[in-house]
């Protein structure tokens, strides 16, 4: 026993120093600082892990420890998804607006003729595409509709999808009001810079041609790459 | 058992040895210096650009309100000063003075304080404009954060030009930053170690991400991304005719991404892994109308040279502006 004790203490005194070294800060300062650093690289760790779909539920919880508040105070709340999942098309607004003696002014964003340098075109771009995102949402449909046999399913799976259909359509309500909220403000400052009094916008989706397109001479801007769908009907506010 | 002991041991000893290694190692704060001096330059020039359509988006008529903003984030916790501003005059004061700060931190003036206001001002500014943002912001965003936290005045910037000469000798030190007696520096390691940490995992996220995209495995997301007419400000379309070249090219991203953070930490493959950012980032850059996110990436990449290497590029044209003293 006693040998075995005095083993301990001489394994004990030939420990690395962890504390002692080429380390200017004690070692209760590092093992204070430590604690920040790994909570800090573990929360922007955290940001796109729990970021865009798909994530775990996980990973929903753990941000709801107080990471994503932390998050949100030092601006690192990103899922760096940069070109992911796929590059994907390009979108605009084009634009209508009717000025009180009836002329017309057509225009699209972002318009490399209009905005310059590249980053405030950049800018620009940037709000057609949350724009796009924000009102590309369908109601959800009637779980009656989407299932022929629906009333042949178990009572439990008839209660599941019609509560899943309740909750679909309050998102939808909530994203088609908080699309609104952007899209009115955007339409007001159409209108103010060029003097307006009418405004109607149409989300514009810009597809990629094929490389056998584009080696059969189809032009990036052809055409027939665009598609739109009316975004509404908005009057200048006083 | 004792051998399993023994295991644990050896691991929780090489792990503090490894952790305080990692971290607590003073560093030269060189490194972080040109990331400032850069850095700080890309900052000052995005906000710059939020000059040319202030009212557009931060006035009380933006295209992107404050109610919206804050209903966005949903969080009380994404802050904006900006938001409290109403009128355009106020706007563009506090707009000038934000300019005034960011070029001063960009040169390394007062820079304790200025870097501080810098990461203020950076994120006041995403918090208050979310949908008009992008990887740039994403960007500036961290490095403001870490530059904050290390002597990023230290190098390459006036506080040490005037330091040497005693030029502001009386101005407190609180606030002209202690640049003179700073060499080698613990915050500056960690706020190094962090921009690297930080970097890694933006390309692990990145590059995972897209490979839940089909284009990014069946190779036609390069092409994808050139013949982006919105994108595009090099006409790369003559690629059409060299689709194992596309597909060559959307592979290599995106294994870059992924192997990133294994790669660049080994003394051998990490100027390969930086090597091959250049021509990545400099691709988006020129290819697609991206200068500044594609410069801002390799900005943040710098974190990986070392202050050796920083000071052997630089000293010569240094040395030639007399900015610096011969043989230092």
């Amino acid at each position: 026993m006693a040998k075995q004790s005095a083993e301990k203490q001489a394994e004990k005194k030939t420990e690395p120093a962890e504390t002692a070294g080429p380390y200017p800060w004690s070692a209760k300062l590092r093992g204070v600082v430590s604690i920040f650093l790994t909570l800090h690289v573990f929360a922007v760790f955290v940001a796109p892990w729990s970021g865009p779909p798909p994530a775990s539920e996980l990973s929903f919880e753990v941000s709801r420890l107080g990471f994503r508040e932390y998050l949100h105070a030092v601006n690192i709340n990103h899922g760096y998804r940069f070109f992911a999942p796929e590059p994907g098309r390009s979108h605009l607004i084009r634009y209508e607006l009717q000025r009180a003696d009836g002329s017309i002014v057509n225009g699209t964003f972002p318009d490399l003729e209009e905005q310059w340098p590249r980053l405030l075109y950049h800018r620009h771009f940037m709000v057609a595409e949350m724009i796009n995102q924000m009102t590309m949402a369908e109601p959800p449909r009637e779980p009656r509709l989407q299932f022929p046999n629906f009333d042949a399913f178990p009572p439990a799976e008839r209660r599941r999808l019609n509560n899943e259909f309740i909750r679909l359509g309050r998102d939808y309500e909530a994203a088609r009001r908080q699309a609104e909220e952007l899209l009115s403000p955007v339409a007001q400052r159409l209108m103010i810079e060029h003097d307006a009094q009418v405004a109607r916008l149409w989300a514009v989706e810009h597809a990629i041609p094929t490389p056998e397109e584009v080696e059969g001479g189809m032009e990036l801007t052809d055409p027939r790459l665009y598609r739109e769908r009316p975004l509404g009907e908005f009057r200048r506010q006083s | 058992m004792n051998t399993i002991t023994a295991y644990f041991r050896e691991l929780r000893q090489a792990s503090v040895a490894g952790w305080n290694k990692f971290w607590f190692l003073p560093t030269d704060p060189a490194t972080l210096g040109m990331i400032r001096l850069l850095g700080g330059t890309m900052i000052f020039y995005t906000h710059l650009i939020w000059s040319l359509d202030l009212m557009g988006f931060f006035g009380p008529k933006a295209r992107i309100t404050s109610d919206f903003a804050k209903e966005f984030y949903g969080s009380s916790f994404a802050w904006s000063y900006l938001h409290w501003i109403e009128s355009p005059g106020m706007l563009w004061t506090v707009h000038i003075l934000a300019l005034i700060a960011l070029a001063m931190f960009a040169a390394g003036l007062f820079t304790r304080v200025t870097s501080v206001l810098a990461f203020i001002i950076t994120v006041a500014y995403m918090h208050r404009a979310p949908g008009a943002l992008f990887g740039l912001d994403q960007i500036n965003s961290l490095l403001a954060l870490y530059l904050m936290i290390g002597p990023a005045g230290a190098a390459f910037s006036l506080d040490n030009i005037f330091a040497r000469r005693g030029w502001l000798n009386f101005i407190p030190v609180w606030l002209r930053g202690d640049a003179e007696t700073v060499g080698e520096s613990v915050t500056a390691n960690i706020a190094i170690r962090m921009i690297q940490l930080h970097m890694c995992i933006v390309y692990l996220f990145a590059g995972t991400g897209k490979l839940l995209g089909g284009s990014w495995w069946d190779g036609t997301a390069m092409w994808q991304t050139f013949a982006n007419y919105e994108y595009q400000s090099l006409d790369m379309t003559w690629l059409a005719g060299f689709p194992l070249l596309l597909n060559f090219m959307t592979h290599l991203t995106v294994a870059w991404e992924v192997s990133y953070i294994a790669l660049v930490w080994p003394r051998l493959t990490r100027p390969l892994v930086i090597a091959l950012a250049i021509p990545l980032h400099l691709g988006i850059a020129f290819c697609m109308g991206m200068m500044t996110f594609g410069l801002v990436m390799l900005i943040a990449n710098l974190a990986f040279v070392s202050p050796a290497l920083i000071r052997a590029v630089t000293s010569p044209l240094l040395m030639k502006l007399r900015l610096m003293p011969a043989g230092a």
